[in-house]
């Protein structure tokens, strides 16, 4: 505040007639005795002056003992320069008074002594009026030099520095005082015996013309006398040191004045009675207490009369004024009424402006202290309406005065305002002076009041907070101060922080303009997002375009499949009991759990690109040039910038940032960095707020892998076609492309279908051909086989067996195997309806598959960390239908160590096939057409089970086809066998031994008898098996077959049994053989069959039969 | 005969501010900013002792020798300040109270609407309409 005043004591040309206000006055001012202490070399050492005020103005309270041998207190108040015009208010308020002076100065000559004792004299000119005493003190090479003949004062020289002459100057400061005291003091005595008409009229300066030709001697002007000299005598009262006297002269003159409105010195009085009240409050008062608010309260509400004022203050008030002089103080409460009324009957004198705002600031500093905070910010109002006649310099420090003082109130708003008022002021058109840095500062310090901190980080995006409107104004102001000082960096960093900043708060016109500025400042400094020192040390923190352009995504992109690591052994993951649960609990928690789920489950190679993809959008309606677009990451990382053109106000432009993982770790990647209307931004995924994403993303970089080139011999587009049962070998060539050696190679086949049979290779091959160096090749085989089911299964089994076999009961009747002859001849009886029926299904049989290769492989570090790539190959295969077997079924065979397999095979390809079934034995089947051929199949034997006795047969059934050169083998698996047919297909647990009247007979052959003979049979029944058989019943029956379906078993008028045609047998061992004889004598001749067969009881569905039944031919 | 209405919410944001001339309009956002000063101080001292008997209405906040801004307080610190002019002598303190009390209900009615969030700014035909027969009246 000092500062201020002296700036406006050295302006230029000061008014000498203008008072000016001193804001640093309290009330303590008012017991003050005013002293100077002047630099008479005003051109000399400043720093050397203060040290030398500082030590002298210390001296400011001295205690002595007056005539009467009280204790007075004494204070003093010391400037450095003062106004003429404020001196003459003195006697007005006598602490205005200058009554001391002490001028300070070096001097090595007499010149220059001669020179400050001169100017020492002109000052006391200058202020004769109202000194008391001076002192002009000299430090230097003088104490042999003499002051010149006219030099009236005393004058103290020292030629020693001021540490030296510390305690001496201490001295003569007391000294000093004491003696303007007693001056002051002598004046005091002298006016208070003064008798009553010789009282001479005191006027304030600018009354003199007003009491021109009034009647001096009138009654109300020898009052208005008596009362200006009782607060005359009031105020010397308070300096001299008797505060209590002062407080009954104000009182008094109070009620004088007021009696004759001399209001100017009622408003003088009352002040005065006010600063001796406060400085007569004891301590307790001085630091309110709780009860405080009431009084603020009731003062407050005195303004507003509206409101009924609390009965307690009214209460209080009637006390005040009726102990007022009984108690030595005055209640704070009344206090504050006076000081209102002071200022009020200030307020009626235009000329009285100074001393009304001086007195508004006390009073605002005194409400303070009470921390009646409306009371100081209504007296602080008040000043704003005074109409002052002010220099503009004068201007801004009362703007500024007011700032702090808002400021101390807490009032921050309002500082700001003033403190933003102010700074205008510096560059206001009226100023002459403009200046530009002292006006941006003013803006800098008025931004805590508007809410406003320039880093970025302070403003979260989802919080408002303050007045955006007035925000985005102290912005934009700050600017141009910025930009007008010259220092286009720093007003290219406040445009970019506004708009950061209040982006939210602006209309699409608002960030057009600011976007152009923005292209405007830039042109001159280019923004960069480093912190920006000012030359005081402030620090002004980087800013960020975030919304030009604005980021709608930001996603890590995996590597591209062929490069992507996948782990070598894949963890089964735990599901947990549930494969699915609609409950999700705590999903608070996972909603957060995912949005702050920074590490990346897939992970990126050393080495190899990857990309990170960042959706933009232009908010501008211009085109946006945004260049150098790079990933902000931390770990080594080339990243390749990029550069595009957004169009106007576009959204969504997809832009890859593609780079290089240098370094193997955990990458941090933190956002991006773009170089826009000329400034660099750094933006920060965590100061993104348009998209969901976590603070940071964290990738794991792992070590460099191999890759590999695969191509097969096959036609990479071509269908590979086979026929069904067909074999193909094709080689499939890896190359290593990378500098990587391959240690690890594994292939496998990745498809829909079942594809085991249709591709093979052997793994290991595969280990052979490691480690694959760095740029080279290998090649291995593949095999491929066309795999079909080659059984056209019937969706109706029954009829598969009804379609021309007659059933397992009529099967002996087939009198003569003639199916199953050598002969090549081919059924082809049913052949069309056959086809038809194929033919349905013919369609969905083809199968086409698509499949992939796929080959994985690692080396080198990774390998170790269980990570591959894979490569996978397509591989189309398709395999059309050879042949086909319609229907299947089992026959007797020749021998009966044999049956036949009938097969009816369909030829479904376009071309004719050569089916050679079976040792020797082929069958050319047309296109389209079909045969029935006899397979003939060793019986397997009877112990065999189910399973073995399919796998028996299908290990003699195969099929061997060609067309033309392609050839193929066509086996089957799951032959629908029953019951029936494995008494066929098995070799019976029993062989028959037959002996005709002694003579042994052989399977298959005739025996021959005459009518009337008695044909004797020995059958013998032997057990092939390991166990024994028990409880058969050995049964031969005659029969007849007329070969035309028709079987005679009514032999009793033809022939008959000698003996018993059933035997019971009770158990066979094993190898053993039980005999049983029957004869039989024929009737007639003709051509008779014998069936011998043996039931077992415990099972009578079995029979075991001598195949085929004994012929017995009677002539 | 307000030339000014403006509401403030919780956190000292504004929330809505009109006046009749838009010319000024950042003149009164000036002066309902630096207004809130006064309103913080005077929430402070009555806020402790008894707020449910705390009265909405607060009175002047300050005048100017243009302008004089009256304000008033709901219970979860909504703020609604009327800037009237000081010439304007006429105005009674009544008159003041209502049109309070009628911004107050304007503003409950469109908190009452599910669609408006708290917190946001305040755009509401009704209450636009409100706001504009205050200043008119």
């Amino acid at each position: 505040m000092r500062s201020a005043v002296s700036v406006i004591l050295s302006s230029s040309s000061p008014d000498p007639n203008m008072a000016h206000p001193d804001y640093s006055l309290t009330v303590q001012s008012h017991a003050d005795m005013l002293l100077m202490i002047k630099h008479l070399d005003e051109d000399g050492d400043e720093k050397w002056f203060e040290q030398v005020f500082s030590h002298l103005s210390s001296v400011k309270k001295i205690n002595l003992l007056d005539s009467a041998g009280n204790e007075r207190n004494i204070t003093a108040r010391f400037v450095k320069d003062y106004p003429v015009g404020n001196n003459d208010w003195g006697d007005f308020q006598t602490h205005r008074k200058l009554l001391g002076l002490v001028s300070v100065s070096k001097c090595n000559s007499q010149s220059e002594l001669n020179e400050y004792c001169r100017l020492h004299e002109s000052l006391k000119v200058k202020y004769m009026s109202t000194l008391f005493d001076t002192r002009c003190i000299l430090f230097g090479n003088c104490k042999d030099l003499s002051p010149p003949s006219n030099f009236k004062s005393t004058a103290l020289m020292y030629d020693c520095a001021l540490d030296g002459c510390k305690d001496e100057l201490t001295k003569h400061m007391n000294e000093l005082l004491s003696s303007v005291f007693w001056i002051l003091e002598s004046k005091l005595q002298e006016r208070s015996r003064e008798k009553g008409d010789k009282i001479p009229m005191l006027l304030a300066p600018f009354e003199k013309k007003d009491f021109v030709g009034l009647d001096m001697d009138s009654r109300t002007n020898k009052k208005r006398c008596m009362g200006r000299m009782t607060k005359h005598l009031g105020d010397l009262s308070l300096q001299a040191g008797l505060p209590q006297e002062a407080l009954a002269h104000y009182n008094t003159a109070v009620d004088v004045l007021r009696a004759i409105t001399d209001w100017l010195w009622l408003g003088g009085a009352l002040e005065g009675l006010s600063a001796v009240s406060i400085l007569l409050l004891p301590m307790q008062q001085k630091v309110p207490t709780t009860s405080t608010s009431v009084q603020r309260n009731s003062s407050f509400q005195e303004k507003s009369p509206r409101t009924l004022r609390p009965v307690s203050a009214i209460i209080e008030r009637t006390i005040s004024l009726t102990s007022v002089s009984n108690i030595d103080y005055i209640p704070v409460a009344e206090i504050k009424r006076n000081y209102r009324d002071a200022i009020i009957h200030y307020s009626k004198y235009q000329n009285a402006g100074f001393i009304e705002t001086e007195a508004c600031f006390k009073a605002a500093r005194f409400a303070l202290d009470q921390k009646c905070v409306l009371d100081a910010h209504h007296y602080l109002q008040g000043v704003i309406q005074i109409n002052l006649v002010l220099t503009e310099e004068e201007k801004i420090a009362k703007k500024k005065k007011n700032s702090d003082s808002c400021h101390k109130l807490g009032f921050n708003r309002k500082a700001a305002f003033y403190k933003r008022l102010a700074a205008t002021r510096y560059v206001s058109a009226r100023n002459p002076m403009t200046d530009w840095a002292q006006c941006y500062q003013l803006m800098l310090q008025s931004l805590p009041g508007h809410r406003l901190t320039l880093d970025p980080a302070d403003f979260t995006q989802d919080r408002l907070s303050g007045w955006p409107s007035l925000q985005k104004q102290v912005l934009q102001d700050l600017v141009v101060a910025a930009k007008r000082l010259g220092n286009s960096g720093l007003a290219t960093r406040h445009m970019t922080f506004l708009l950061q900043v209040m982006w939210r708060h602006m209309n699409p016109a608002e960030r057009v303009e600011a976007a152009n500025n923005l292209r405007h400042v830039t042109a001159q400094c280019e923004g960069a997002p480093v912190p920006l020192v000012l030359e005081d040390g402030q620090v002004i923190p980087a800013a960020n375009l975030l919304n030009i352009p604005q980021a709608e995504n930001f996603t890590v992109q995996n590597l591209e499949p062929h490069l992507r690591p996948k782990k070598l052994v894949i963890a089964k993951e735990d599901y947990g009991p549930f494969l699915f649960t609609p409950l999700h609990f705590g999903s608070m928690d996972r909603k957060q759990g995912k949005f702050k789920q920074t590490k990346l489950d897939y992970v990126w190679v050393c080495g190899d690109p990857c990309c990170v993809t960042l959706e933009l959008s232009n908010p501008l309606p211009s085109p946006l040039e945004v260049s150098n677009i790079l990933l902000l990451t931390q770990g080594v990382y080339e990243s390749i910038p990029v550069s595009v053109v957004l169009p106007p106000e576009s959204t969504g432009q997809v832009i890859k940032l593609m780079g290089v993982p240098k370094e193997v770790g955990d990458l941090q990647i933190m956002g991006y960095s773009t170089h826009t209307l000329g400034v660099k931004s750094n933006c920060q995924l965590s100061q993104l707020t348009r998209f969901p994403h976590p603070p940071h993303y964290s990738i794991e970089v792992i070590p460099a892998l191999p890759l590999i080139s695969v191509t097969t011999s096959l036609d990479p587009s071509a269908t590979c076609s086979l026929y069904a049962g067909e074999s193909v070998t094709c080689y499939v060539r890896i190359t290593n492309t990378s500098e990587v050696p391959i240690t690890i190679l594994q292939l496998s086949i990745d498809s829909l279908i079942e594809t085991q049979d249709l591709i093979s290779w052997d793994n290991a091959d595969l280990e052979k051909l490691l480690p694959i160096a760095p740029m080279s090749s290998v090649q291995m085989p593949l095999h491929l086989y066309g795999a079909a089911n080659f059984l056209a299964v019937n969706n109706d089994s029954c009829s598969l067996r009804s379609c021309f076999f007659s059933g397992p009961s009529s099967l002996p009747s087939f009198s003569t195997p003639q199916p199953v002859s050598t002969s090549s001849v081919s059924y082809r009886s049913g052949a069309s309806s056959l086809l038809s029926d194929f033919s349905q299904r013919h369609h969905s049989d083809k199968s086409c598959s698509e499949l992939h290769l796929v080959v994985k492989y690692s080396g080198g570090e990774s390998s170790l960390k269980g990570y591959c790539r894979l490569a996978s190959i397509p591989l189309k295969i398709d395999v059309l239908p050879s042949i086909m077997i319609t229907n299947c079924d089992v026959l007797p065979g020749e021998v009966s160590s044999q049956f036949y397999l009938v097969l009816d095979v369909v030829n479904v390809t376009p071309h004719e096939v050569e089916l050679r079934y079976t040792e020797g034995k082929s069958i050319l089947i047309e296109e389209t057409g079909s045969c029935r051929v006899p397979i003939p199949v060793a019986r397997c034997p009877f112990s065999a089970s189910l399973l073995e006795v399919e796998q028996h047969v299908l290990s003699q059934v195969i099929l061997h086809w060609s067309i033309g050169a392609r050839t193929g083998k066509a086996s089957f698996s799951g032959l629908p066998f029953n019951i029936d047919k494995l008494d066929l297909v098995k070799l019976s647990p029993v062989s028959w031994e037959l002996t005709v009247n002694g003579s042994p007979i052989e399977s298959g052959s005739e025996v021959t008898g005459t009518v009337g003979d008695c044909l004797s049979f020995d059958v013998k029944l032997r057990n092939c098996l390991s166990h024994t058989l028990s409880d058969l019943t050995l049964v031969l029956s005659l029969f007849q077959d007329h070969l035309n379906g028709v079987v005679d078993h009514q032999m009793d008028s033809k022939a008959t049994a000698v003996g018993t045609t059933q035997a019971s047998i009770s158990t066979v061992e094993e190898n053993e053989a039980v005999g049983h004889a029957v004869g039989f004598l024929f009737f007639y001749p003709g051509l008779y069959k014998l069936s011998v067969q043996c039931i077992p009881k415990s099972e009578p569905d079995h029979t075991w039969k001598l195949v085929p039944p004994l012929e017995i031919h009677v002539t | 005969m307000a030339v000014c209405v403006a509401v403030v919410s919780h956190n000292n944001s504004p929330k809505y501010i009109a006046c009749v001339n838009p010319d000024n309009e950042l003149e009164f956002h000036y002066k309902v900013h630096t207004s809130l000063d006064v309103i913080e101080e005077k929430l402070s001292n009555t806020g402790k002792s008894n707020t449910e008997s705390r009265e909405f209405y607060l009175g002047i906040l300050y005048s100017t020798e243009e302008h004089t801004i009256y304000g008033y307080v709901t219970n979860t610190k909504v703020k609604f300040m009327i800037v009237t002019e000081t010439s304007n002598k006429l105005l009674r303190d009544n008159e003041i109270r209502a049109m309070f009390r009628k911004l107050h209900s304007a503003y409950t009615h469109i908190i009452c609407n599910p669609f408006y969030v708290p917190g946001d700014d305040i755009k509401s035909k009704y209450f636009e309409q409100m706001a504009r027969s205050v200043m008119v009246s």
